[in-house]
């Protein structure tokens, strides 16, 4: 039984940067603990010496030549034009540092 | 005789003798549009100037022009981006984001000459089986008020099904196009991975997203297919294999042998098992034969896919942060939260290695188990939805319950199989879809069978009655 801890919840939910209510932290507890418990079933198949897969077709690394794509490069104001804020053609962020 | 009502086979020979005009069948189809969609919720956007749009494609097709979807108007589910025109995927997030790009799909089918009516409703995100988890309005099954329609390319269905236009997009991460369609008497196509650039497509899943169809004939899905697949620089999963004229292909004679799996009919509702079982008698009849196979890992698909796409999912949506485009994480529904967390926590340390590892190996054993049956069978064949459409509200409160409607839709897309869904007789009145599965890029198998089923069956007849 894989019981996920109110913890858990806050750091998995910190760690995915979602601010979560309080009430949320509790329904997410209970369903996440469900969930995972069905998922630990896959513990049951037999892996050892199993590679594991991530590309279904056999494409391994694919290279390109290292060039501008001219095509399907936007512009200055193409890419600004879904942003809130905006200062002198550069995306506006919240603070990193503190003062 | 209502024109909206035909397949697009009819509408192309319709058009190509000069008995209809593209404005007429947009015109149409608008009006159909406003007097049912606010009931339906199949649309997020609905772009009127797409009559002018026709105007300017029958000039074209005056002058001669042969683009094969030229004048045809489209439903782009809400995931595809579309330049100029809003594309929110179903979430409060991208509420206001216009994409300076076209995906892939989208311009394929621009160059083709096919118009977009308007950006259909989805589970945000693709994130769901109902259509029910969206920011939009829930979509409502047309052949049965206060259904489900089956999800995540809920509105797409539902306009095909409604006849509000005459093809849609659609993206199918875990059965998002055949689900739907199985809902709602349509075919749904998921093909094989890389077959479809996903270039310019909310990524869900990225190594399980496959851009294919919702249509309302088998002929409609293949001749779609072969204006939108292909390689494409863009995409570097998609795959250099050459596009065949599956039309042409799919008329070719071939009887197949059909492996049946005994795990798809576990826990599967009687009546819907039975019309499966009438389906695969007829192909039996046609000269096909049924095969009786065991595919024991597919008991994990669910599971593994549970894990591999929340992974992925929460990977994807990180990017998503309001500041270069749409709104703030806070604006994440439910959903989209819950599947973050499980995805983040597999990946997390500690856990990483008894999840997403665990997932990624057992992946490996269902592929090598799916390719060594196709040694011996051509197709794979099966229900798509273990149960019938339920009620809105049924099955949202509980979200294993949810997800446990994938189970047979899912091992396609953990294998990278192309799969698709027809339609079959009806269960107590609710539409039902039967699915194959074929060996990678073999499309051209499915399309020949489940034509087979169609041209018996003929599902595509049965409208529904809107309200």
């Amino acid at each position: 039984m894989s019981k996920l801890t109110k913890a858990q919840v806050l750091h998995v939910g910190k760690l995915a940067k979602l601010s979560l209510k309080q009430s949320e932290v509790e329904k997410f507890k209970v369903q996440l603990t469900s969930i995972f418990d069905y998922v630990d079933s896959i513990a049951k198949m037999k892996t050892q010496g199993v590679p594991e897969t991530n590309q279904v077709t056999g494409i391994t690394n694919r290279f390109r030549k290292d060039e501008i794509i001219r095509d399907t490069m936007l512009s200055q104001k193409e890419a600004l034009s879904g942003a809130k804020k905006t200062y002198k053609g550069y995306f506006v962020i919240k603070a990193i540092f503190d003062k | 005789m209502d024109i909206t009502s035909l397949t697009l086979k009819e509408i192309k020979e319709a058009l190509d003798k000069k008995d209809i005009s593209s404005y007429e069948l947009c015109l149409a189809c608008l009006k159909r549009i406003k007097k049912f969609n606010k009931n339906i919720h199949s649309f997020i956007t609905v772009r009127e100037e797409v009559v002018k749009e026709a105007k300017i494609a029958d000039v074209e097709r005056k002058k001669g022009s042969k683009k094969p979807l030229l004048g045809i108007p489209f439903g782009i589910k809400d995931n595809f981006l579309t330049k100029g025109i809003k594309t929110t995927s179903a979430s409060h997030v991208l509420s206001d984001y216009i994409p300076q790009y076209d995906s892939t799909v989208v311009s394929k089918l621009k160059s083709a000459g096919a118009l977009i009516i308007g950006k259909t409703n989805l589970d945000a995100w693709g994130h769901g089986s109902s259509g029910e988890h969206t920011d939009y309005g829930v979509t409502n099954n047309p052949y049965a008020k206060g259904y489900v329609t089956g999800g995540s390319s809920s509105g797409s269905a539902a306009a095909v099904a409604a006849d509000f236009c005459v093809a849609a997009t659609g993206s199918d991460t875990g059965g998002s196009n055949r689900q739907p369609a199985s809902y709602c008497n349509i075919v749904g196509l998921k093909p094989s991975y890389g077959r479809v650039s996903r270039y310019g497509v909310i990524a869900m899943a990225s190594s399980t997203d496959c851009m294919g169809l919702l249509t309302k004939t088998v002929w409609d899905s293949a001749y779609i297919l072969s204006v939108i697949a292909g390689y494409d620089r863009l995409d570097s999963t998609s795959k250099e294999v050459p596009v065949p004229d599956y039309v042409q292909e799919m008329n070719k004679p071939f009887k197949a042998k059909i492996g049946v799996p005994k795990e798809f009919f576990d826990g599967i509702d009687s009546h819907v098992s039975k019309k499966v079982e009438n389906a695969l008698s007829i192909l039996e009849k046609k000269g096909h034969k049924l095969v009786s196979i065991s595919l024991p890992y597919v008991a994990y698909a669910y599971p593994i896919y549970a894990v591999v796409q929340t992974s992925e999912v929460s990977a994807n949506l990180a990017r998503f942060d309001g500041i270069r485009y749409g709104n703030g994480r806070e604006y994440f529904g439910d959903e989209a939260k819950r599947r973050i967390m499980i995805g983040t926590h597999s990946l997390s340390s500690g856990y990483a290695d008894k999840y997403y590892k665990q997932a990624m190996k057992g992946r490996t054993l269902l592929i090598k188990e799916f390719e060594k049956a196709y040694k011996k069978i051509d197709l794979i064949a099966g229900p798509v939805y273990p149960f019938p459409a339920f009620k809105h509200g049924e099955r949202e409160t509980d979200p294993l319950k949810m997800y446990l409607s994938d189970v047979l839709t899912v091992p396609a897309n953990l294998t990278g199989h192309p799969s698709i869904s027809v339609p079959i007789e009806f269960v107590n009145g609710f539409p039902t879809g039967f699915q194959l599965i074929a060996p990678h890029f073999s499309e051209s198998r499915m399309f020949k069978v489940g034509l087979d089923i169609e041209q018996e069956l003929q599902m595509y007849k049965v409208k529904p009655k809107l309200w």
